[in-house]
């Protein structure tokens, strides 16, 4: 488990064909043909299997679900019902495309850990095979252009994920929210905040290269890790017993409990990284998959698909206990330490 | 994995004053979360220094408020300046109306950039001249001369750059290619 408090990065490119309204004003018959062009185009460009095209309609909600926990799908896309609406994976998930949203092209891409130049590499060469599909609308002055014009110039949003539960305890987050729309970027709570996981972004995408971009965002992530610590080393030091006693019912709970909802499993999951991190909790070996991933792992479309459920065989009773049954085994032998190793 | 409003969205609040002094513009948008309650309150940037800086019982966060409020003062400003609300643009292309783009603050279409370029750059909370020239990357099918004008730019800032730290010799060479390129454009016709 030993991983940096950036959880993962993400990032989103928009894109729109030149010829067309954006979505919201298009016709039917408009977005049906981008549609229809996409699809016949990705599916027999590439290695065979390379792109797999679906449309959003043909999606269960599970699946849908399971697609915006990896971060393959924006959650506002994930509701929608979807008549004129496709989504698109490539190469397995290294990035994917959501078309007809509220831009006509939005490719999407995730990595666990910091990894915004990789993930701008697969993301920029995605936009390539893509645009060789369509005319994209292009201003030279406001750069590729949009349906919100603060994604207008680059198009890019870069996004950096942190784990900050001790600036969460401790209510800094609300003047560091403030402190970083003064410098053109959002803090965000990932899940409304449950597991204490946050996400730095861009506001604006405007003037600013895409590289330049990405490092913006890294480096004011960077900050907030460091102010992370620093705050976590006084917690750990002012208040010994009471950060051990929060640990240790933490891991009473996620090693005696037989159902655990997602939010409460999110926080237990929080507070136990942080002790192995803070060196107050130890974890026996083999180590477990990274937080991170036990977080993806225990949201019910990850659930889901894991144990091949569907709609009519899934219920939250019984995620709650496929839920506990994994927090019991990753746990089983943990402790709280008496003092620092 | 994305958070909501990932996608740039933010739901527009219509035309506010600060919900704590009741005089500023809400320019900032603080969401709280107590004991799993979520509770929002739209506030200006001093009201908004202070709230955050309450007990931390909560955990809070601040967005920018919805942006089709901002251009909903603007415009209100601006009929209060002239007396009369600002004539109603529409687009010829896709037919979106001024009004249209206050209410939700999204454009109809690429020609909506040029028909409400006005619009655009409030909403963009900046003026004009202010507007930054786009940098990074550009389509396949750019018309040599931005890609010209792309390079031309990027010498001229190296020139600058040079200049200012005495590097002269190497200033000569950059305005010389950049003679070259000012000439090159000059003779396809822009």
């Amino acid at each position: 488990m030993s991983e940096s408090l950036i959880v993962a990065s993400g990032l989103s490119l928009t894109r729109n064909e030149a010829l067309l309204p954006f979505p919201h004003v298009a016709r039917e018959e408009e977005l049906e043909g981008l549609l229809g062009r996409l699809e016949s185009r990705l599916t027999s460009i590439g290695a065979p299997g390379e792109w797999q095209v679906t449309r959003l309609q043909g999606l269960p909600s599970l699946l849908r679900s399971y697609l915006v926990e990896r971060g393959l799908m924006t959650p506002s896309f994930s509701q929608l019902s979807g008549e004129h609406q496709a989504f698109a994976l490539y190469r397995a998930g290294k990035a994917s495309l959501q078309i007809n949203g509220d831009d006509h092209v939005l490719i999407l891409g995730s990595r666990s850990g910091e990894n915004l130049s990789g993930l701008w590499g697969t993301v920029n060469s995605v936009d390539d095979i893509i645009e060789r599909q369509m005319t994209y609308a292009f201003d030279e002055r406001y750069g590729y252009l949009a349906s919100h014009p603060e994604s207008a110039g680059t198009g890019l949003r870069a996004h950096v994920t942190l784990h900050l539960p001790g600036l969460m305890v401790t209510g800094r987050l609300g003047s560091l929210a403030v402190q970083l729309l003064g410098q053109g970027l959002t803090l965000t709570p990932l899940w409304s905040g449950a597991g204490a996981l946050f996400q730095v972004s861009n506001r604006g995408a405007q003037g600013i290269s895409e590289l330049r971009m990405t490092e913006i965002v890294r480096e004011a992530s960077a900050q907030i890790s460091e102010r992370e610590r620093a705050v976590r080393k006084k917690l750990v030091r002012e208040n010994p017993t009471r950060v051990r006693d929060y640990m240790g019912r933490a891991l009473g709970v996620a090693q005696q409990a037989w159902m655990v909802g997602v939010e409460e499993a999110l926080g237990l999951l929080s507070v136990i990284q942080s002790g192995i991190e803070m060196q107050v909790v130890d974890l026996p070996s083999p180590k477990p998959q990274s937080m991170f991933r036990l977080m993806q792992r225990i949201q019910p479309g990850h659930l889901a698909v894991e144990k091949g459920l569907t709609a009519a065989s899934v219920d939250d009773a019984r995620l709650d206990q496929l839920r506990a049954r994994i927090l019991r085994r990753t746990f089983a032998g943990a402790r709280v330490l008496d003092r620092r190793r | 994995m994305f958070a909501d409003g990932s996608e740039w969205e933010l739901s527009p609040v219509g035309t506010r004053l600060c919900e704590s002094c009741g005089t500023e513009p809400a320019t900032i948008h603080i969401v709280r979360i107590e004991s799993g309650e979520v509770r929002h309150s739209q506030l200006c940037a001093g009201c908004a220094e202070e709230a955050v800086e309450e007990p931390p019982a909560a955990v809070i966060f601040a967005l920018p408020s919805g942006l089709a409020g901002i251009v909903g003062q603007l415009s209100e400003r601006a009929a209060e300046k002239t007396g009369e609300p600002g004539p109603e643009r529409i687009c010829a292309i896709c037919g979106t109306t001024s009004h249209d783009i206050e209410e939700t603050g999204l454009l109809g279409c690429a020609a909506c950039y040029e028909s409400h370029a006005e619009a655009v750059d409030r909403l963009l909370g900046r003026a004009a001249e202010n507007v930054p020239l786009h940098e990074g990357k550009l389509p396949r099918r750019s018309p040599q001369s931005l890609l010209l004008r792309r390079e031309v730019h990027r010498l001229e800032r190296m020139l600058e750059e040079l200049v200012v730290d005495e590097r002269f010799e190497e200033a000569a060479g950059v305005r010389d290619r950049l003679a070259e390129l000012m000439a090159e454009l000059g003779t396809s016709g822009q």
